[in-house]
């Protein structure tokens, strides 16, 4: 079981919802539970946003964190196109449509942000999250 | 607390005759005066002032109507028509008690759909959802048009009062859609205005499919907010539903960049509508309590529908508005274009509430108040609507919540101010700056719609004497014993 903290700007929230369908998903919190990084995600044409992974909890911040663990930064129609399956996300690397900065040799790392934020992504694109009513109702 | 303003109504008759009167009309089931029922037609969700009402009538037939109208004008009794009680005016509010006409218990049938001139006829108390599902389960190759509005609200209301729909772009106003209609005058004269107007005592179903070339006497109905007549029937354009559909998401990072944007867009002739909201609005549409807007996030967002017959159609009109985007951003504008239906799969699926039309937008009415500044605008005046409102948002502490639209391909547009509030604590403030930001729009040449009898009133001071003096006669003329809705449009 995974904590995911309820943001309030557009970005993060964009995240919350593709992440909390999947948090009670046993290959998702293999992945996210205790992989204790910082990852700087910044969708252009909107701001920069730090996943914090921290244990058992997730949580969100508005900025770009000093030194994340992780730096990736692609267009929010790129995104979408990977989402959608029209765009490999190594190949969209491979053209420059997404950089990645601290991906380095690291398989593991590699491994964990592809499950983690591209199968999450395309997961929502097909099946979109439908517990829409549910995400917030410990806010209100 | 509700309030009752003192003025006798019941000089000429005692309130137990008419309520007799009323029994003998409508059966004992369908008239109530008890406090417990006329208490939710007292008021409405805005700021406007509760009135009790005297009686409740549900009528189910013109002859009931044309009897009841009769007996109201000899003894001065006002009438308020009432369908849902959703419009955001304060309109059905009974300001001088008397008698409300509820329409939409029994008189909400869909009378006829013609699909070889579309149109639709209705009776008053047809809802958008239920019009939505009859074209959908019987005319799938025909629609209506839709507003921001709940599911439950009412079409011919909606049309009478110039309301805007999601095809406001390519056809405006929808009482430019009203083919005709059937209205009772005071004299209790049962008349049938457009095509229609054939024929002594009845019209044939398939003769409301157009409201010229006669002189046009429907103006006399519309926007007069049931002040000269009861309107029984109306028929409404239909559209043929094009088969590709692909609602765009444009985001504004400038304060004012939505405002070349629309007109552009509205000239080009491309979308069926933009719905422009502060971004402040989508977040609440997903459940942000008190959403605000931080840097780095868009000023505006705009929902586009757009529909082709085929792809390659669709692809064109996709280029056309690529290209305003690009000529604007060279211009230095901060303008995004997204495929909508995928960013809301990824965002929230709440999102489409705004898309999929008729939609209860849940967060919008969860408060116990609700009320604009609802308003045609000039189009080259936009920027300063947005600067000068966004000040006055600021000033007050109130997060910008406005709605802006194109409308009839350019040729003007919709400047809406939105603001949810909790009746019983912040209403003083609201209202406060509810009337800072009318008084800055009507300046800057807003003319509000479906507009509530104290804004009828700022603007009354400010529109030329010789349409007070013809407006005047009209009503006198239409309704000398002011029995129809009396108040609105301060009558």
């Amino acid at each position: 079981m995974l904590n995911i903290e309820f943001p309030d700007d557009l970005i993060s929230l964009s995240l919350y919802n593709i992440f909390s369908s999947r948090k009670d998903e046993r290959k998702f919190i293999k992945h996210a539970k205790d992989w204790n990084k910082k990852i700087m995600l910044h969708i252009e044409p909107f701001y920069p946003v730090t996943v914090i992974f921290n244990g058992s909890n997730i949580r969100f911040e508005r900025k770009e964190y000093p030194e994340p663990d992780m730096k990736v930064k692609l267009h929010i129609n790129t995104m979408l196109d990977i989402a959608n399956d029209r765009l490999n996300p190594f190949f969209a690397i491979e053209e420059g449509k997404m950089i990645i900065e601290g991906l380095g040799e690291d398989s593991e790392k590699i491994m964990r942000f592809y499950n983690i934020f591209v199968v999450s992504m395309q997961m929502a694109a097909q099946e979109p999250n439908v517990n829409y009513y549910e995400i917030n109702k410990n806010t209100r | 607390m509700t309030v009752i303003k003192q003025r006798n109504i019941f000089e000429k008759i005692s309130k137990d005759n008419v309520y007799s009167k009323l029994l003998e009309i409508f059966g004992s089931d369908y008239v109530t005066n008890k406090d417990v029922d006329l208490y939710p037609y007292s008021q409405d969700m805005t700021e406007n002032k509760p009135h009790m009402p005297d009686f409740i009538v549900i009528p189910e037939s013109k002859e009931q109507l044309i009897e009841l109208v009769k007996f109201c004008n000899e003894y001065s009794i006002p009438i308020v028509p009432y369908t849902t009680g959703n419009n955001v005016g304060g309109l059905t509010i009974p300001d001088y008690g008397g008698i409300v006409v509820d329409f939409g218990k029994k008189m909400n049938k869909i009378l006829h759909i013609d699909d070889n001139m579309m149109y639709a006829l209705l009776e008053p108390g047809v809802t958008f959802g239920q019009l939505k599902k009859h074209l959908e389960e019987n005319y799938p190759h025909l629609r209506y048009s839709y507003p921001n509005a709940p599911p439950y609200s009412g079409v011919v209301g909606n049309a009478l009062l110039s309301g805007m729909t999601n095809l406001g772009a390519k056809i405006g106003s929808m009482a430019d859609s009203i083919n005709g209609l059937e209205v009772i005058t005071v004299d209790g004269n049962l008349a049938r205005i457009g095509s229609c107007f054939y024929g002594k005592d009845k019209a044939e179903d398939d003769s409301w499919w157009c409201r010229y070339p006669m002189p046009d006497l429907l103006g006399l109905f519309l926007n007069f907010q049931g002040m000269t007549g009861l309107v029984t029937k109306c028929a409404v354009q239909l559209w043929l539903k094009e088969p590709i559909e692909k609602p765009q998401l444009v985001v504004f990072f400038g304060l004012t960049d939505l405002a070349p944007f629309l007109r552009e867009v509205g000239r080009a002739d491309i979308v069926n509508d933009v719905a422009a909201f502060s971004v402040e609005v989508a977040k609440m549409e997903v459940g942000i309590p008190e959403p605000v807007r931080y840097p780095g996030e868009p000023h505006y967002t705009a929902v586009m529908p757009m529909a082709a017959k085929t792809e390659n159609q669709m692809n064109a009109k996709l280029e056309i508005l690529s290209n305003i985007i690009e000529k604007l951003n060279k211009k230095g504008t901060d303008i995004h274009l997204i495929d909508y239906n995928e960013f809301a799969k990824i965002f929230n699926l709440k999102a489409l509430n705004i898309y999929n039309l008729p939609s209860q937008i849940l967060s919008l009415h969860e408060y116990s108040g609700l009320t604009w500044f609802g308003a045609y605008a000039p189009t080259h005046k936009f920027e300063e609507l947005i600067e000068k409102t966004d000040a006055i948002y600021r000033k007050h502490g109130v997060p910008p919540f406005n709605y802006l639209k194109i409308m009839k391909g350019g040729h003007y547009g919709i400047f809406r101010p939105i603001f949810r509030f909790k009746k019983f604590t912040d209403q003083d403030k609201i209202v406060k700056l509810l009337e800072e930001i009318a008084d800055v729009c009507i300046d800057l040449g807003c003319i509000p719609y479906k507009t509530p009898s104290w804004l009828t009133a700022k603007l009354r001071k400010k529109i030329n004497p010789g349409w007070i003096s013809l407006f005047e006669k009209i009503k006198h003329c239409m309704d000398p014993n002011n029995i129809f809705n009396p108040g609105r449009w301060n009558t």
